[in-house]
């Protein structure tokens, strides 16, 4: 059961046991929280989303990023202040001694350089034909992008 | 006149072309450096008849615009006979792969920006890169074969910047989304009297939303699809005593020049109508505005700065024309002077000088026109997802500059 502000176990690693946690966080569940933007996914889709993105090495440890692929094209996960449609997500470890806790939150690419996503994930995006060239451009230039 | 194409397929992130060689970036890292006039030559050798559209239409597009030429160009046979000429090149099967071009590969090696960048820019034998999260500069047309560019960018500045585009006098403007409009100084010349410095060599133009920007003479257009489009114009001012006019230092000269920010337009007043949601651009004397199904021209005259402080006498406005819907939303646009460049979602179209429209499918991978340059003004680059073509626009040549619509005005000097 995935519940706000309540770490979920993701996975622990045997080896250096260091355990993975995921958090939904209120401050991009509701607006109220200045120009934040908001999941419009459930909470489990959200976990769900970085437990792809974790899966699948879309992080470098500090820093993952995030899709929802539905068939060919990939689900919108939420909006930002404008209302605009968000299908990417970021996500970001708070590091505590032995623990990762993550934390993450739709990524406006368009409004916020921090949201845009690293050239070595839209790379890892598109060698893995999850993304195309013309969209790796587009993100990267902070262009409209139908992914 | 249809535009002519030579396709190269291969898997390309970027293109430049400059001083006769053509920059390639592939995407896994490396950079392959053609001899653009040696390949070029070849297919003149292999299409002798041709020879003279080849050139033209591919390595030297300045030739046809010299002033003398357009005695001939007033002689409807000639101009018929020319017109055939870059038409049969069009009938000739111009597609290469990459191993076709290995005999005129200068020299290839690891892009020395170490991942691939946003957007580049040439200027002064310099290759200027932004990536992530700075702006870097290299040489670039080096007599060294194992290393053309030098593996040594040098870091200008750290930041997060969308676009950037290069003047002809050594400014370059930097869009940087949300963070505004800026320009570096490429070159060490005194240039930016009263904007404020962020960094070494850095000048905030405007704190305006910019997604893509470029140059109307010593003026900048910033183009956003989220906030507002305008100019920013600049004059150019001299700051010689008596004792430096008499220099005879050329560069001494120059070097005494300032470019004097005088105010911002913006779309609206240009066009003397608000509408959200559409994009606006600008370079050269040209100034235009999309959306939809329409599109607007306006026409700016930067040397009218030295005469009057009334700006509004700056810009007039030329038409208003409908077309078909395009392609998908409008991404980005550009101009050169063979006509406008505007990238819909699905499509490429360019508004060409002589009033035709070209239609160019599918989704771009990159797209670049040369403006600033002495011979591939007529070049316009596309990498799609397999392929590059270069695309060649020669109609300008028989237009007349001072009427045409779209591209901008270009200037015949006497020589």
């Amino acid at each position: 059961m995935c519940v706000i502000n309540v770490p979920i176990l993701i996975q622990t690693n045997n080896t250096t046991n260091i355990s993975t946690y995921y958090t939904c966080l209120p401050q991009h569940r509701t607006s109220g929280y200045g120009n934040r933007s908001i999941w419009i996914i459930s909470l489990v889709d959200e976990v769900e989303c970085f437990r792809l993105c974790f899966r699948r090495n879309w992080h470098n440890g500090i820093v993952g990023w995030g899709l929802k692929p539905n068939g060919s094209s990939f689900d919108v996960v939420g909006r930002n202040a404008l209302n605009d449609e968000l299908k990417l997500a970021k996500f970001v470890n708070n590091v505590v001694t032995n623990n990762h806790n993550w934390h993450g939150y739709p990524a406006d690419y368009r409004n916020n350089p921090q949201d845009r996503p690293m050239t070595w994930i839209l790379l890892l995006w598109r060698n893995n034909n999850i993304i195309t060239k013309t969209h790796m451009r587009r993100i990267k230039k902070g262009q409209e992008c139908r992914l | 006149m249809s535009p002519l194409k030579i396709v190269i397929l291969g898997d390309y992130w970027d293109v430049q072309i400059y001083r006769g060689r053509l920059y390639l970036w592939t995407m896994d890292g490396s950079i392959r450096i053609i001899e653009w006039e040696k390949f070029i030559d070849s297919l003149c050798e292999r299409y002798p008849s041709e020879a003279l559209a080849l050139t033209c239409a591919f390595s030297r597009g300045d030739y046809l615009y010299d002033y003398d030429f357009s005695l001939f160009f007033n002689d409807n046979e000639i101009r018929n006979i020319l017109t055939q000429k870059f038409q049969k090149v069009n009938t000739y099967n111009l597609h290469f792969k990459a191993t076709d071009l290995e005999p005129y590969i200068y020299g290839e090696q690891d892009n020395p920006f170490k991942e691939l960048q946003t957007d580049t820019e040439i200027y002064y034998n310099k290759i200027y890169a932004i990536t992530d999260n700075a702006l870097f500069k290299t040489t670039a047309h080096r007599n060294i074969r194992k290393y053309p560019v030098s593996t040594r960018p040098q870091k200008l500045w750290d930041c997060s910047i969308l676009s950037l585009k290069a003047s002809k006098y050594g400014n370059i403007a930097l869009s940087g989304g949300r963070d505004g409009l800026f320009e570096y100084e490429a070159n060490n010349f005194s240039q930016n009297g009263n904007l404020r410095r962020v960094d070494s060599k850095v000048y905030q133009i405007s704190e305006e939303h910019s997604s893509f920007s470029d140059w109307s003479y010593s003026s900048v257009y910033s183009s956003s699809q989220i906030s507002k489009c305008f100019i920013a114009v600049f004059n150019w001012i001299d700051n010689l005593s008596s004792d430096d006019f008499f220099s005879r230092d050329r560069a001494f000269r120059s070097s005494r020049k300032g470019r004097k920010f005088e105010g911002f337009f913006y779309d609206n007043q240009i066009f003397h109508s608000e509408d959200r949601g559409a994009l606006s651009w600008g370079c050269g004397d040209k100034i235009y505005r999309a959306k939809g199904n329409y599109i607007e021209i306006a026409k700016f005259n930067q040397y009218k700065t030295r005469e009057t402080t009334e700006f509004e006498k700056l810009f007039n406005y030329v038409d208003k024309i409908h077309l078909q819907a395009w392609k998908g939303n409008i991404i980005s646009a550009g101009i050169s002077f063979f006509g406008s460049i505007i990238e819909c979602e699905n499509a490429l179209v360019v508004l060409k000088s002589d009033g035709e429209f070209v239609n160019i499918p599918g989704q771009s991978t990159r797209w670049r026109v040369y403006p600033r340059s002495k011979r591939y003004e007529n070049h316009l680059h596309v990498i799609f997802d397999d392929r590059l073509v270069i695309y060649s626009f020669n109609q300008d040549y028989f237009v007349d500059q001072l009427t045409k619509k779209y591209g901008m005005y270009y200037n015949r000097k006497r020589n």
